[in-house]
């Protein structure tokens, strides 16, 4: 991060004043209407879902709970690709709607889904669960005796909806739409494909269209300062929520129970969200795939499949060692420099992969000159690009991006080994070393397991910083697709994009495991 | 035989700010000590300079007669035989009942270890669960398993933290109890640190009176009760209430009670202002006082009345009565003082 900034401020070539006269307005206006769409789509969707499901009772309630949480394992670039394949002029709807009316193309108006209204839409579907989740869960935090004294107060439930439990849910769903917010402008993938100019766009196109990294990084830099702008927001938002949490009062709630069409409403609510951002995409890319795989796709398959696991795994190892380390040294340590560099690193998360290839691509850059200078000047051999280029910079590029999610399971992970536990191991007579074996280990290996799933999935998922970094010889899932669809062979790259929402399927699923666990907890 | 635990001289300050002023105390074998103060006054932090996990600034540690903190040395926690039951219990929530008592059996033989463990369980009256995880225990239980687990090496010396902070009341009194009868049972000497008085006159043989980091008083409970010898340990132990006094011509001292009673009167100097600590049952109600009070305050707290009344000077004081046809607030009664002795000092 900080290379990008220094590259940025450094640079002095005329391709940044060339930028800010032609494309940066259209970047930052694009960027900003599909921010706002995006935010506004996904409140829409996960605002009244959250309330449904926290507050109310209906036909199916305990399903949505966690089905809602679905769509998250889409990657925004897949649903993208999907729904361009299914309502194109070339698609099966319009295909059907030409058949039954006798219309011919251009006869009729269709909504034309590659445009922003179609990316703010297709964003929304697959990103509203991030605000459902956080308000969700605010939601059922929430004391039921402010509801009565609201109601007892003379407000109608809808009043007190608005007045007493929107205000309270106010913080988590600020801080859910900054993850959204951040998702969006992370997004290269739907954007590109659509042919909308946003910022990760526009460092694709600096640097490979104008060839200029300096062009690159100051976009990227612009890029990063609207993104700490997020975070601070997210940050202040959540100290906000958890100032609102009361967890003295955990007496389980009354769930309004809903009758007659209300109960209907909800859950065609509910049902018809899913099925638009989980299983009409799933299934149309299940038929694209059965209808397309031959032994010929298969056998391009499973190559990229062993690239996608192999990198992936590297990564989720890499990325947890270091997360363990961290963890490791807060804990013993507790110093002002080791926490400074774990919300460094926790940092990554929010930045675009973009924006982090641009960084790693300058920083081993530099690397390499300086190894090569040295080698050169002291024993008169030129290694050549020792990383540059190479599987290191993707793994590093991954690391850092990812490095957030493996630190907060291991650090949850040794937040549930209280000091108390190992002071009582101590005085039972074990050294450093036998209480790392006993204690240490047995506890955190649920927690290891599940950081090294999630950064393994969010690696599959990755495009933009794969796109950038890999070396030549190496394809994977993820990109592949991208290639596909971008040949507009859509059906060709269900295959590919079907893996890797299957795998995207396993975090929620943990991820609804662990949300179990605590409202089990909680209630026991 | 060698005490158990002797501290001498202990200070420790974090950060600049002293948190253990200069303190000793010295424990018997087989005693229960409770070290009471209110929260913030650094009992805990002796309790952990003890244990081992944290190092004093001054001053001596000694168990069983061995030196294990001093200037020159600093033993480390698993080398002290310090056994310790800790606030939130510290159960290691991947064992189970069996194995978490019998953590600290290590080095010991495997029949050896196992008979422990067997009469621990039957003391805690766990034996029918041996096999169960921590977190499938009541809050109770849990407790018995993490005082079972600390007894198991049979420590030199027990530190009990708060103990019984996180339990309901009814179960407070009830552990007490039952903790008290097993470390007699088991002869063990211990430490335990509350804020919680009746806790502390519960289980202790002795309590060491904890105030602004200093040791205030360390004597057995009754006579904390009876003679506390601070202000602090007057105001902070049961009920009762500083009035001021002063000599009078005679060479008495006299409040606004009349003559109060002494045990032992040693007044400097006759214009010298003196605070006399009275409790409820050092007042009475008799129709013979001339000290006309009025009553401000009155509760009923169940077989008994506690009337908070205005005493001519203007200083209020508390009083239990018994009496069925109880005083209303606003009632003026005569009071006088009992001829028991009571507390002076220097105001």
């Amino acid at each position: 991060m900080l290379v990008i900034i220094s590259r940025s401020v450094s640079g002095s070539d005329d391709v940044w004043s060339h930028l800010v006269d032609t494309v940066l307005g259209d970047y930052v206006l694009h960027s900003l209407i599909l921010m706002v769409g995006v935010s506004i789509g996904t409140l829409l969707l996960g605002v009244p879902a959250a309330w449904l499901v926290a507050r109310c009772e209906f036909v199916g309630r305990r399903w949505f709970e966690w089905a809602l949480m679905l769509p998250l394992a889409l990657p925004a670039y897949i649903i993208a690709y999907t729904y361009t394949g299914l309502l194109d002029v070339g698609g099966p709807i319009q295909q059907w709607l030409r058949g039954w009316t006798g219309w011919s193309y251009g006869d009729y108006w269709f909504p034309e889904i590659r445009s922003m209204t179609g990316a703010i839409v297709m964003l929304s579907l697959v990103l509203f669960p991030y605000v459902y989740l956080l308000t969700r869960a605010a939601f059922q935090n929430q004391s039921s005796s402010a509801l009565e004294v609201s109601r007892s107060l003379g407000c109608s439930p809808w009043a007190s909806f608005r007045r007493v439990s929107l205000p309270q849910a106010r913080p988590a769903i600020v801080a859910g739409l900054s993850l959204v917010m951040m998702e969006t402008l992370a997004d290269y993938g739907t954007v590109q494909y659509f042919g909308i100019s946003t910022f990760t766009t526009g460092i694709f196109r600096t640097w490979y269209g104008l060839d200029s990294l300096t062009g690159a990084a100051q976009l990227a830099t612009s890029l990063l300062a609207v993104v700490i702008l997020m975070i601070v927001l997210e940050r202040f938002s959540r100290r906000k929520a958890r100032y609102h949490h009361h967890p003295q009062d955990q007496h389980e709630q009354q769930r309004t129970v809903l009758s007659g069409w209300q109960k209907h409403a909800a859950s065609s609510w509910c049902l018809s969200v899913l099925t638009f951002g989980f299983f009409i995409p799933v299934t149309m890319l299940t038929i694209w795939a059965i209808t397309t795989t031959s032994a010929d796709s298969l056998s391009d398959f499973w190559p990229l499949l062993g690239n996608t696991v192999m990198l992936a795994a590297l990564a989720a190892v890499t990325a947890v060692v270091i997360a363990l380390l961290l963890g490791f040294s807060q804990r013993m340590l507790n110093d002002r420099t080791t926490t400074a560099a774990i919300q460094l690193s926790s940092l990554g998360y929010a930045i675009p992969g973009a924006v982090i290839a641009v960084g790693v691509t300058i920083a081993l850059g530099a690397l390499d000159q300086g190894l090569i200078a040295l080698m050169t000047n002291w024993f008169d051999i030129n290694p050549g690009l020792l990383f540059s280029g190479t599987i290191v910079a993707l793994i590093l590029a991954y690391t850092v991006r990812f490095m957030a999610v493996a630190l907060q399971s291991i650090q949850a992970g040794l937040a549930r080994i209280t000091p108390s536990m190992e002071e009582a191991a101590r005085l039972s007579g074990r050294g450093s070393w036998s209480i790392l074996r006993q204690i240490h280990a047995p506890l955190l290996s649920g927690s290891l397991v599940t950081a090294l799933i999630l950064v393994f999935v969010d690696v599959m998922k990755e495009l933009p910083a794969t796109l950038i970094l890999r070396p030549y010889n190496i394809n994977t899932l993820a990109v592949r697709t991208y290639e596909l669809a971008s040949d507009e062979r859509l059906a060709e790259s269900a295959l590919p994009a079907l893996t890797i929402v299957l795998a995207g399927l396993i975090p929620v699923i943990l991820l609804n495991h662990l949300l179990g666990n605590r409202t089990h907890v909680r209630t026991a | 035989m060698s005490a158990p635990l002797e501290l001498k001289n202990v200070t420790l300050s974090y950060a600049g700010q002293t948190v253990v002023n200069d303190i000793s105390f010295e424990l018997n074998t087989g005693q229960i000590a409770c070290l009471l103060g209110p929260s913030g006054s650094g009992k805990t932090s002796i309790q952990r300079m003890i244990a081992g996990f944290v190092r004093p600034d001054q001053g001596q540690i000694l168990i069983d007669g061995d030196t294990v903190a001093s200037d020159s040395c600093h033993l480390p926690p698993e080398q002290r035989r310090v056994g310790m039951v800790f606030q939130d219990y510290a159960l290691f929530p991947h064992l189970s009942v069996r194995d978490n008592i019998a953590f600290g059996l290590q080095g010991q033989s495997v029949e050896r270890a196992k008979e422990r463990v067997h009469q621990m369980l039957s003391l805690c009256r766990l034996d029918d669960y041996p096999e169960r995880y921590p977190h499938q225990l009541s809050g109770g239980q849990q407790q018995r398993v993490a005082l079972a687990r600390a007894l198991a090496p049979k420590p030199a010396l027990l530190l009990l933290d708060e103990p019984f902070s996180g339990t309901d009341a009814d179960l407070r009194q009830q552990l007490c109890g039952e903790v008290r009868d097993w470390l007699k049972l088991e002869g063990t000497s211990a430490i335990l640190v509350t804020h919680d008085q009746v806790e502390a006159f519960a289980m202790a043989d002795v309590i060491g009176l904890i105030g602004d980091h200093q040791l205030q008083q360390w004597s057995p409970p009754n006579v904390l009760y009876e003679a506390p010898a601070t202000r602090f340990a007057a105001l902070f132990i049961g009920r009762g209430q500083l009035i001021s006094a002063k000599p009078n011509a005679a060479g008495e001292l006299s409040c606004a009670l009349g003559k109060v009673p002494t045990r032992s009167l040693d007044i400097h100097s006759a214009t010298e202002t003196y605070s006399v600590l009275i409790r409820p049952e050092n007042l009475i109600i008799t129709d013979q006082s001339p000290y006309q009070c009025t009553v401000s305050h009155r509760s009923y707290q169940g077989g008994h009345f506690l009337l908070r009344v205005t005493l001519p000077s203007g200083e209020p004081v508390e009083m239990l009565t018994r009496d069925p046809m109880a005083y209303q607030v606003g009632d003026v009664i005569s009071m006088s003082l009992s001829d028991q002795p009571l507390m002076v000092y220097p105001a």
